[in-house]
């Protein structure tokens, strides 16, 4: 007979009826309501007022899902990249589509208790743009926005558009799910429950984020049962289930490129930029760096998003590289920056270090945290994160922060883009070598056997974690 | 890999899926197994015995070589169930129509003086109204409902053509329809109560917790008192003709058998939240149909079981679904039910037509 034998040490007759009584009592299906999800990231996030620029792309990205759960927009986009009703219901537009009405939905309550008003709303979107001229009406705000407009529904959908409102006090209150008990700056946060909430109530009482959690930590955390939902870094996935948890992986959303910054002398010659692009093994440091959490990257979009991403699919040419490399009168030596607080970009950047010698290029890396640092990098490995499910609005997210950096065409994307016109934009990126995708990185969530219904959510402008609709096993309502 | 024996009667199929089930969730306690022994490493045995009444698991935990034994009486009816082969009874789905927005309930409806038959379809803000043609059934018109308040997170609803007309129930509101060339619908607030129970002449109200998605005590009917838990659904079985059992899916994942009118007769374990009684030509005359336990984040099944000695029995195969059943009804006349699923891939709201016959 086979045995079962513990690895630790904590195996024990109530852990064993714990197991038992778990494997029966199933959940119902039906959400229950009640319970304190405890939550913890990475990021250390200053403020929440959208005014407050974030000092980091990880601050900005876990700024833009706790807004998600306190602030609302007019609209909010779908799994296919369509605009659905928020806080306006419905909408409509002129012929030139620079004029715009959209209706607001009636009753929604503030966290306070105020009735949300056009008035409200028309202020905080004029601010939100010194382009646009905000009217309103009984029912109704409109925008004229001085251009044609096509996608001002998707546009409204992004966080920078949420109806916010401060208090006597300069506290800021939404009308989402959750609002806002305490809030230790960079610290602690804790949000609780809606009742008014115009979508229902959500199931969870309270939501308590500690923020500013190291990745161990988190992980401990997450396994000894002191935390619920927790970020898992993609390359720490496979040792996190290898313990037990439960891990929910999105679609890959996130690209990790090298980019030769513009200006640099070294950045300029093509033969290096391309021979570098041809000697790094992306399998590598998928499988053995990333344990196969993600997807070596030929192009700028994922699979997913564009459908394009297979044209672009190449291997690895060390001896081309060399070849470049040799026909260089002298090749320079080259210094690769990345954020030293990452674990995954450091050993990322140690590998490509490894590969680029191997090719014979001359490149060493260094952290770069502080900003006043950077003139003296030649390339920087730089985290790219999907806003959008339609492939011309995430591409134009990208190119906003490529072209400035690495000095790429600046002509604008046309609006619409056809699908032929988005490849032909990222093959140009790609092919000038000036932007080396790596790979595609999923977002990796730890849960407690105590979460239920949670479900990765797909990028999208504004988009946040679906904790609304969550629940707890074992909660009482 | 497990180290497991099976001593009961349960078959050996059944008895590795409940073996699978207890590793995994040894994993989500956190604990590593492996099949190389760490020195000084404590091991587990796992046993499936039985009594006369009910199923045993036993561990024994080895440490430093000597023996801690967890015991844990199991009911019958928690043990997954496949029905006796072939089973008494077919379970068959008819898909009635799809839809993106949510689907609270539906109904037949015979529409006075014409006589023809419309599909008329719940949902939170409207009754939509359809008629029959060869492609399947087409919208005709929509019956808008106002209701100002925010609609719980998890809304329950149901449509039911009862003696006072047709009538949308809904937590803390009843909309009354009426066709008179027109279709119009007027709404009026109501304290928090939804229906148990219904036939043409009769339905049978329940208090429901006020924003939330349970009954909140048991029905307010006087024959029915207190003492039943706060349930996600409440079905009556006629087990014997004259006899009429309660079954109630509590909120912790326990279905309770209840001799009214709130005398605990059974508890059954791995039952989702939605039930429904059935009365057919077949076997006792009265089965249940069920769902499986779970969350909305997965695929669901229902299948139909007969209480028998205060055991259910499963005497049909499951039926499988797209993703979960988001309502169970009965549809009038008790010979079929309804059933809502989400379709976890398309995320449209599917409406299913289900039932219940004996087997050749």
């Amino acid at each position: 007979m086979k045995r079962i034998y513990f690895l630790y040490p904590a195996a024990s007759s109530l852990l064993l009826c714990q197991i038992f009584l778990a494997v029966q009592a199933h959940s119902a299906r039906r959400p229950r309501y009640g319970g304190t999800l405890r939550v913890e990231i990475e990021a250390a996030v200053s403020s929440l007022d959208p005014s407050v620029p974030p000092a980091s792309p990880v601050e900005a990205s876990a700024k833009e899902k706790l807004m998600a759960l306190v602030f609302d927009r007019l609209t909010k986009v779908d799994e296919h990249g369509l605009p659905q009703p928020a806080l306006a219901v419905s909408w409509d537009h002129d012929a030139s589509l620079q004029v715009w009405q959209f209706h607001l939905r009636q009753n929604v309550k503030f966290h306070d208790g105020a009735t949300l008003l056009p008035s409200m709303a028309a202020a905080v979107l004029a601010a939100g743009s010194s382009n646009w001229h905000v009217k309103f009406s009984s029912d109704a705000i409109q925008i004229e926005t001085g251009s044609p407009s096509p996608e001002l529904p998707v546009e409204l959908s992004s966080s920078r558009y949420s109806i916010i409102r401060a208090t006597a006090n300069e506290s800021l209150i939404g009308t989402g799910a959750f609002r806002i008990v305490s809030w230790d700056a960079g610290r602690h946060a804790v949000f609780a429950a809606f009742d008014d909430d115009w979508e229902g109530r959500p199931f969870l009482d309270v939501i308590d984020v500690q923020m500013n959690r190291a990745a161990r930590d988190r992980l401990i955390d997450l396994e000894v049962g002191k935390a619920d939902f927790v970020e898992v870094p993609a390359e720490a996935v496979r040792k996190a289930t290898d313990r037990g948890a439960r891990v929910s992986a999105s679609q890959p959303d996130e690209l990790l490129a090298l980019v030769f910054l513009s200006g640099h002398p070294a950045a300029e010659e093509p033969r290096i930029r391309e021979a570098l692009a041809r000697s790094i093994d992306r399998s590598a440091l998928v499988n053995f760096l990333l344990q196969k959490q993600g997807e070596p990257a030929w192009s700028l979009l994922p699979q997913w998003l564009s459908g394009a991403a297979f044209l672009f699919s190449s291997s690895t040419d060390p001896s081309q590289a060399k070849q470049l490399v040799s026909r260089l009168a002298s090749a320079p030596a080259l210094l690769l920056g990345y954020d030293g607080s990452n674990a995954l970009e450091k050993t990322v950047a140690e590998r490509i270090v490894v590969n680029a010698r191997d090719a014979g290029i001359a490149l060493s890396a260094q952290p770069a945290n502080a900003s006043a640092e950077t003139a003296k990098f030649d390339a920087r490995l730089l985290r790219l994160r999907v806003t959008s499910p339609t492939p011309r609005a995430a591409l134009a997210g990208f190119l906003a922060t490529l072209v400035p950096l690495a000095g790429l065409d600046a002509a604008p994307l046309p609006d619409p883009a056809s699908p032929e016109e988005i490849y032909a934009r990222e093959r140009a990126v790609v092919d000038s070598f000036r932007v080396i995708p790596l790979v595609f990185l999923p977002e990796t969530i730890g849960l407690s056997s105590r979460v239920r219904d949670w479900t990765a959510p797909l990028a999208a402008p504004g988009g946040g974690w679906p904790l609304a609709d969550v629940w707890l096993e074992g909660e009482s309502p | 890999m497990s180290d497991s024996e099976n001593l009961s009667s349960i078959a050996s199929p059944d008895f590795k899926d409940g073996i699978k089930a207890f590793e995994s969730e040894m994993q989500n306690q956190g604990v590593r197994v492996s099949s190389v022994a760490r020195p000084g490493g404590p091991s587990v045995r796992i046993f499936l015995s039985e009594d006369a009444r009910e199923f045993l698991w036993i561990a024994e935990i080895v440490r430093n070589g000597a023996s801690q034994f967890v015991m844990l009486p199991v009911p019958r009816s928690s043990i997954l169930q496949k029905p006796p082969s072939p089973p008494p009874m077919v379970l068959q789905k008819q898909l009635l129509l799809t839809q993106s927005e949510p689907i609270l309930d539906a109904l037949f409806y015979k529409m006075p003086r014409a006589g023809e038959q419309r599909l008329l379809v719940l949902e939170p803000d409207k009754v939509r109204a359809f008629h029959s043609e060869k492609s399947g059934w087409t919208t005709e018109t929509d019956i808008h409902l106002r209701h100002d308040e925010p609609w719980p997170r998890d809304l329950r609803g149901r449509l039911l053509d009862v003696h006072e007309g047709l009538t949308a129930f809904f937590p803390d509101a009843e909309c009354h329809l009426a066709f008179q060339n027109l279709w119009s619908a007027s709404c009026a607030p109501k304290s928090s109560s939804f229906p148990v129970f219904s036939s043409h002449d009769f339905v049978q109200i329940a208090q429901f917790e006020p924003h939330r998605n349970f009954y909140g005590s048991s029905p307010l009917d006087e024959e029915v008192r207190t003492g039943m838990e706060p349930a996600y659904s409440i079905s009556y079985v006629g087990i014997h003709v004259s006899h009429i059992y309660a079954v109630a899916t509590q909120l912790d994942g326990r279905a309770v058998l209840y001799e009214p009118p709130s005398e605990p007769l059974g508890v059954f374990r791995g039952w989702g939240s939605e039930i429904v009684a059935q009365n057919t030509a077949c076997g006792q005359q009265w089965q249940l149909l069920v769902t499986r336990p779970g969350d909305w984040s997965e695929p669901d099944a229902i299948q139909a079981f007969e209480i028998s000695d205060r055991e259910p029995v499963a005497v049909s195969t499951a039926v499988d679904f797209s993703g979960p059943v988001t309502a169970l009804w009965a549809v009038e006349g008790g010979g079929s039910a309804l059933a809502v699923v989400r379709n976890l891939k398309t995320r449209s709201y599917e409406a299913y037509l289900l039932s219940l016959s004996c087997s050749q």
